[in-house]
């Protein structure tokens, strides 16, 4: 089997035990919750009766392992139960938001590379430079900004002044502007420093040396044999990154009324759906180790010393 | 008269020296100047703020901006600016608890896994980015729904889910060092393992983990001001920055400064350490060197 392939497979073996430990973790978390499940779905007004019959029938009369089993057995055949308040099948309602979520998130995370990539090679070129303090001090200072504030005022420039964007809701293109906006900007200084920091590094390289030594472009060096290289960790970040801009999709979202998992998970706590909270902090799991699975298996591909090191024992 | 003059000229020239430190490290002097701004804020508002932040006067309810209210008012006529000074110690409690929290949990962790190594490498290790992995808002907005709303809760459940940097870093430190000369002298005159860790290891890994230290408050403070602004966190009237953005989002189009003001100062502070952070990083760990 070709090393590559070899330690994709490896890599998708090691993503499966750590589902498996979220999966156990939410189960006994949610065993904690101070409220009976059966309870909160049928209400308080049923008979002892009927309660009984719904623990028999939702298998909480069993151990604790076998009532894990079974939730587990349940989750894998696309069965995350029913919501408490809109009795909707949770994984139906998670499928229906989950698109606008990608679509935000993914934009979002573009963006900042396509600003970031630039910006970044730009100030490693001109290391010390007055453009160098500029990339660094500009994308730092919407790193300290929290994303909702930007949001918000956004909505003020835009809702009160200049009125020529939507600030609420989805739709078309337009819509997604201002909420892309204030989940981007302040992920671009994360690409800025790691772009600077790699290319800076890979400069020093000598290889990079050799090249300009042979007398090619300088535009040529720092393009195909610099920026290509810098380029790998600056790709897997890509895919570690993700993830957590889904965790500030939930303030974006809520600020937004934009109708993604985020804001879901919002109206699911403030209204204790907790089958809906459950659901959704599972495909997030799920996401996010699918997403690291992707960035590593991507950085062996780019970078072979990967594969043969890890993969090839 | 001597020892005076010795005295005011080492005072002197270690103004002098600080100075130049401050000259030569940009980041660290703008960051020093704007944390020492928000420090004064914390620890002057209930002298100098000009209202008590819940003083609640319904005829000057949602005014702009004015003489008598630089900041305006929010819905139950307070003054905002009173409010946000106040908020300000409540901002750097929170910063400051939450990274210490993180440190104290992810230190001990990161000195176990890279002393240690093999199985307990192994086992801390796989914790650690499983954790680090996952959406800490997210995460922390579980933790909040099995423990209960509040500003202690959020303090909590965001420390809990952000210690992994600290663990890395001190790990990644630690095992720089285990094969160190003075270490291995250290175990071979039959130091304690204990003992080896706290007094060998410990002074040498404290320069990288108050850089991160520094970097973790402005990441804290934008976290559990998130978890306030979703009504998870500080409740009114507390003058968290947080609380008040929330309550100032319902009034965002008809009174916008009461959402604005809280925000810039959230800014105005996660800058400062962010730039207090990159100018201590310069100074005490050139490895890791931004500028």
């Amino acid at each position: 089997m070709p090393a590559l392939l070899r330690y994709v497979v490896k890599r998708m073996l090691i993503g499966i035990p750590i589902v498996l430990g979220v999966t156990i973790i939410l189960f006994i978390a949610t065993r904690a919750i101070p409220a009976d499940p059966i309870v909160l779905l049928a209400g308080e007004r049923v008979t002892r009766e009927r309660i009984e019959e719904l623990r028999r029938m939702w298998g909480l009369d069993q151990p604790l392992y076998m009532q894990y089993l079974i939730w587990l057995y349940n989750i894998l055949h696309g069965n995350m139960g029913v919501s408490i308040v809109t009795k909707q099948p949770v994984f139906d309602l998670i499928m229906e938001r989950l698109p606008y979520t990608l679509q935000l998130t993914v934009t979002s995370l573009l963006i900042a590379y396509a600003a970031g990539i630039p910006m970044g090679v730009y100030a490693a070129l001109r290391r010390g430079s007055l453009g160098d303090y500029a990339a660094i001090g500009f994308s730092t200072f919407f790193y300290s900004m929290p994303s909702y504030w930007l949001g918000l005022m956004l909505m003020v420039v835009f809702g009160l002044y200049l009125r020529v964007l939507p600030i609420s809701g989805a739709g078309g293109p337009e819509h997604l502007v201002l909420p892309v906006l204030s989940l981007s900007l302040p992920s671009i200084a994360t690409v800025v420093r790691l772009v600077r920091a790699e290319m800076l590094e890979v400069l020093m390289e000598d290889y990079v040396r050799t090249a300009f030594a042979k007398g090619l472009p300088s535009r040529l060096v720092h393009l195909r044999h610099a920026l290509r290289n810098a380029l790998i960790p600056v790709t897997v970040l890509f895919f570690l990154q993700l993830p957590w801009l889904i965790g500030g999709a939930v303030v974006i979202e809520t600020v937004f009324a934009w109708p993604g998992m985020g804001r879901l998970l919002y109206n699911a706590i403030i209204q204790l759906d907790y089958p809906v909270i459950q659901g959704i902090i599972l495909i997030i799991a799920v996401l996010t180790v699918a997403s690291n699975t992707l960035g590593d298996i991507i950085l062996a591909a780019l970078d072979p010393r990967i594969r043969l090191e890890r993969g090839g024992e | 008269m001597a020892v005076r003059a010795g005295l005011a000229s080492r005072t002197a020239s270690g103004a002098a020296k600080l100075a130049t430190l401050l000259a030569s490290n940009p980041y660290l002097a703008a960051g020093s100047a704007i944390i020492g701004f928000v420090l004064f804020l914390a620890v002057a508002a209930p002298l100098v703020s000009p209202y008590h932040y819940a003083e609640v006067n319904m005829e000057e309810r949602l005014m702009p901006p004015c003489p008598k209210h630089p900041f305006g008012t929010d819905q139950y006529g307070r003054d905002v600016l009173s409010r946000v000074m106040y908020g300000a110690s409540i901002a750097l409690w929170v910063g400051v608890l939450v990274a210490a929290i993180e440190a104290a949990i992810g230190i001990p962790l990161g000195l176990l896994a890279g002393y240690f190594g093999g199985k307990v490498d192994r086992v801390i290790s796989a914790v650690t980015d499983m954790i680090w992995a996952f959406p800490p808002l997210i995460l922390a907005l579980g933790i909040v729904t099995m423990i209960g709303a509040g500003l202690t809760q959020v303090v909590i459940a965001i420390a809990v889910v952000s210690w992994a940097p600290f663990t890395r870093v001190t790990r990644a430190k630690t095992q720089s060092l285990v094969n160190k000369e003075f270490v291995i002298a250290a175990r071979a005159i039959g130091e304690s393992s204990l003992s080896i860790l706290t007094r060998y290891i410990l002074p040498n890994i404290m320069a990288p983990n108050l850089v991160l230290l520094t970097l973790t408050i402005p990441s804290a403070i934008l976290s559990t001001t998130a978890l306030s602004f979703l009504g998870f966190g500080a409740q009114p009237p507390t003058p968290d920055w947080g609380a008040m953005l929330s309550e100032g989002a319902d009034y965002l189009l008809s009174a916008p400064w009461i959402a604005t003001f809280p925000g810039v100062f959230i800014v105005i502070t996660a800058l400062g350490f962010n730039l207090l952070g990159d100018g201590l990083r310069d100074l005490l760990d050139p490895t890791l060197r931004v500028g």
